[in-house]
């Protein structure tokens, strides 16, 4: 059992990682924000595994609800800009 | 591609680090400080009782930030057009009326937990924040983004300063809380920054005035 969470935690911490140098990628902001968003879902599993649960569901609600939803905005405003 | 690596191998260096050093020397944290003195805060929860009792003041301070915040985006200038919402789908016509009730209920539980176990003002407040941005996505409107929302919306850092504000005239400190009184201030604390935190994060999200 503990060779299983360890292997979890092991794949969790390479997904952060991956997923923090994809999103730092620049090739396109939609991507980069969505790269964003699963970083944040990660990282709220991140401070479960750590033992946080106030923490983690304070990286859920900041990490995902109100980080992206104000990128996605934003670029929603800035097509509408270019666009009309 | 050569920030990228400068940076991964940096912040993988400096994670390795800290990895190493904090789990080979002891470091002798203020947990069993707040632990010894977890009675005396009136809850049980030590994350609790150090957010709204020991360190209430960084509290109040974080709030405020939030309200600053909400001030500074609602003193932008709306934009030249109109919003107009998409017409939801269908999975949000059915899930939304369904999800309302679970979703108050929810951030009761979280709010009233919140003295015992992981929960409190922000998570429950987030709660109510989420449910408010379905029902902008749905309809009907939940007709926050008037005077009354905004005023919501200031009514948790306020609250809050009145009840140090109370406390400071009695005669204890500033945010002191009286023996007696401790885990109801708290909990009356917590419950109005739950819908003013609420309301702030979702004006923030979905926009802080109706559109001219």
């Amino acid at each position: 059992m503990a060779a299983v969470s360890a292997a979890f935690d092991l794949v969790l911490a390479a997904l952060l990682a991956l997923t923090a140098w994809l999103a730092l990628d620049g090739r396109g902001l939609i991507r980069t924000v969505m790269l964003a968003l699963a970083f944040g879902l990660l990282l709220t599993l991140a401070w479960v595994r750590l033992g946080a649960a106030d923490l983690a569901l304070a990286e859920a609600v900041l990490g995902t609800g109100v980080t992206v939803v104000l990128l996605i905005e934003l670029l929603a405003r800035l097509r509408g800009k270019t666009r009309g | 591609m050569g920030a990228r690596a400068v940076l991964a191998v940096l912040a993988i260096a400096l994670t390795g680090w800290l990895a190493v050093h904090l789990t080979s020397t002891p470091v002798a944290g203020l947990g069993q400080q707040v632990d010894a003195h977890l009675h005396a805060s009136g809850v049980a929860s030590p994350i609790t009782a150090v957010l709204l009792n020991f360190r209430a003041l960084d509290t109040l301070y974080e709030v405020s930030v939030l309200a600053v915040a909400l001030i500074a985006t609602l003193s932008l200038e709306p934009t030249r057009q109109p919003r107009v919402p998409p017409s939801p789908g269908p999975l949000l016509v059915w899930l939304v009326p369904r999800l309302t009730p679970v979703m108050l209920l929810l951030a009761g539980y979280l709010w009233w937990a919140g003295s015992t176990r992981p929960g409190g003002a922000f998570q429950a407040g987030a709660t109510i924040a989420g449910l408010l941005l379905l029902l902008a996505l749905k309809g009907p409107d939940p007709g926050l983004q008037g005077r009354g929302g905004h005023a919501l919306a200031m009514a948790g850092p306020l609250w809050f300063l009145l009840v140090g504000s109370a406390t400071a005239l009695a005669g204890s400190a500033f945010l002191q809380y009286p023996d007696a009184w401790v885990k109801t201030l708290i909990l009356t604390v917590e419950g109005v920054l739950t819908a003013a935190i609420g309301v702030t994060l979702a004006l923030l999200a979905g926009g802080g005035r109706r559109q001219a």
